[in-house]
């Protein structure tokens, strides 16, 4: 068998190192485990620790840091009672509240996260079954519109009783 | 049942398509604040949609717990990335619930409360995003999600807020790591809002020179924008590795193709192979195959399966665990050279 580091000499020495508690083993040749003893195992970075770096650092100056800490201080959302200062440390929220009770800290980190702050995709029919709707209606308005200005008036008339249909539903 | 990967197909530079949405309870607090008592009453709920719904679901689908396992049971299901690296480690109520095919399974109380994934073999993501779609609605009719007009899905860590999906190819890309072209391409890629995470997912290394590529906004993208940009990337890297390989036909064929034989005479008799090594052997003769300069008989198994057998909780299960390390790398080395005897 050939050493697992270098590739090119037979392998020697059977190396076992554990780092936390994970145990990592190798075949090396004798050069490739000496240089390797002062060798710390290489972890790739997780998007996810830079996350409590970047909510540490909303504001580039210091000085806005430190109003923005203040204000903070004692903010909890009011149904986990997780605190800003907690989600800060952790990255993580306690409940679904902490949204809401994080809105205006969280704005602009998520907006810096993803380069925009509204949801446009897939939309559960339980929790936002009416903003299906609206959305739905929005979208055959806009083909209805254009279907009169090329004169379909078939599709037309087709267009508009599907929006009646819907928004007969919406007021029920 | 046949899994879904046992599909007879051999697969390019692209092995395998996933599709992860990260959906929450409304009325739980998330995975950080959940109390094992309301963990297990969340996980009971769960698996009664699924398993005790009057559809065709419930015969496909079994619940598998995680926590309390023992750990070579755990690492195994992660080897078959049936569940993440996270779960593995959750020192809570926690567990799984797999399609027979493996192709769907909804790993209950990770970070998320669920997190349901697909996939798919080769580039076909649209199959993995339909699967997971169909899915999320079943469990939707039952469950209230965590959601915001605004915000979309709620999910634990804003990383993942909105359409709560992550998309990920698994690609092939020895000669691009080889030329040492893809560090560049991983950078560029970064600035695009794509992320290359290793083998198992987010802070585990690649192996056998396979990245994983995955979109890392999720917020004010629809799942088809999310998933047309991603694979307009996974194209273009999908290209680059196909120049790389025909620029070292063009330049070093001889050299490459001693390279290649090397290591499938290695694979085919060596008597002792670790992990690593068995992946980097297999990474060689998929390539040498793929490029068509390797004219030997294939192995009866496809790469992915091939893959996944030789790492190490999945061996153990097969062959017993209380080998020494050295058989291990025996038993491995044995099997390996058993799949290419006809």
């Amino acid at each position: 068998m050939l050493c697992e580091r270098c590739g090119n000499n037979p392998a020697s020495i059977h190396v076992t190192h554990i780092n936390n508690g994970e145990k990592t083993e190798m075949y090396l040749c004798e050069q490739c485990a000496k240089e390797t003893e002062s060798i710390h195992f290489h972890t790739p970075i997780s998007f996810q620790n830079f996350l409590t770096g970047l909510l540490d650092m909303p504001f580039g100056s210091t000085e806005k840091y430190k109003n923005y800490i203040d204000k903070t201080e004692d903010l909890q959302c009011p149904n986990c009672k997780m605190t800003y200062d907690e989600f800060r440390k952790i990255g993580r929220f306690g409940c679904a509240d902490c949204y809401s009770a994080f809105y205006q800290q969280l704005n602009p980190i998520i907006k810096k996260l993803h380069g925009n702050n509204a949801h446009t995709g897939k939309l559960p029919n339980r929790a936002a079954g009416e903003l299906k709707i609206k959305r739905e209606l929005e979208r055959l308005r806009k083909e209805l519109k254009k279907a009169i200005e090329m004169e379909e008036y078939e599709k037309a008339a087709a267009l508009r009783d599907r929006i009646r249909e819907l928004e007969g539903g919406e007021n029920r | 049942m046949k899994k879904w990967y046992e599909e007879n197909l051999d697969t390019d530079i692209v092995v395998s398509s996933r599709i992860r949405l990260a959906r929450n309870y409304k009325k739980y607090p998330f995975a950080v604040r959940l109390s094992t008592s309301d963990a297990e009453k969340m996980i009971e709920e769960t698996r009664k949609v699924l398993l005790e719904g009057n559809t065709i679901l419930s015969k496909e689908f079994e619940y598998i717990p995680v926590f309390g396992r023992n750990p070579i049971d755990k690492r195994a299901l992660m080897e078959s990335h049936v569940i993440s690296p996270e779960l593995v480690k959750k020192t809570a109520p926690c567990g799984v619930l797999l399609k027979n095919d493996e192709s769907i399974s909804i790993m209950i109380n990770e970070e998320d409360h669920l997190r349901i994934q697909s996939v798919a073999l080769g580039m076909n993501m649209e199959k993995a995003w339909d699967l997971a779609d169909k899915i999320d609605n079943v469990l939707e009719e039952s469950i209230e999600y965590a959601f915001n007009e605004k915000l979309g899905y709620l999910t634990s860590c804003p990383t993942n807020v909105g359409t709560g999906m992550r998309a990920s190819y698994m690609m092939h890309l020895p000669a691009l790591e080889w030329s040492g072209q893809l560090q560049n391409i991983l950078y560029a890629i970064g600035k695009l809002g794509i992320a290359v995470r290793g083998l198992y997912g987010e802070g585990t290394q690649a192996e056998g020179s396979l990245y994983q590529i995955s979109n890392q906004i999720t917020l004010g993208q629809s799942e088809k924008e999310i998933i047309e940009n991603l694979n307009n990337i996974a194209l273009q890297i999908a290209e680059q590795e196909k120049q790389m390989r025909e620029q070292i036909l063009r330049e070093k064929k001889e050299i490459f193709k001693d390279k290649i034989y090397r290591s499938y005479g290695t694979l085919r008799y060596a008597r002792m192979l670790t992990t690593k090594e068995a992946m980097t052997l297999l990474s060689d003769i998929k390539l040498g195959f793929d490029m068509g300069i390797l004219n030997e008989a294939r192995p009866m198994i496809s790469f992915y399966e091939f893959m996944m057998y030789v790492q190490p909780a999945i061996l153990q299960k097969r062959v017993g665990t209380d080998l020494s390390s050295q058989e291990r790398d025996m038993q491995r080395a044995a099997f390996i050279r058993s799949q290419f005897e006809r």
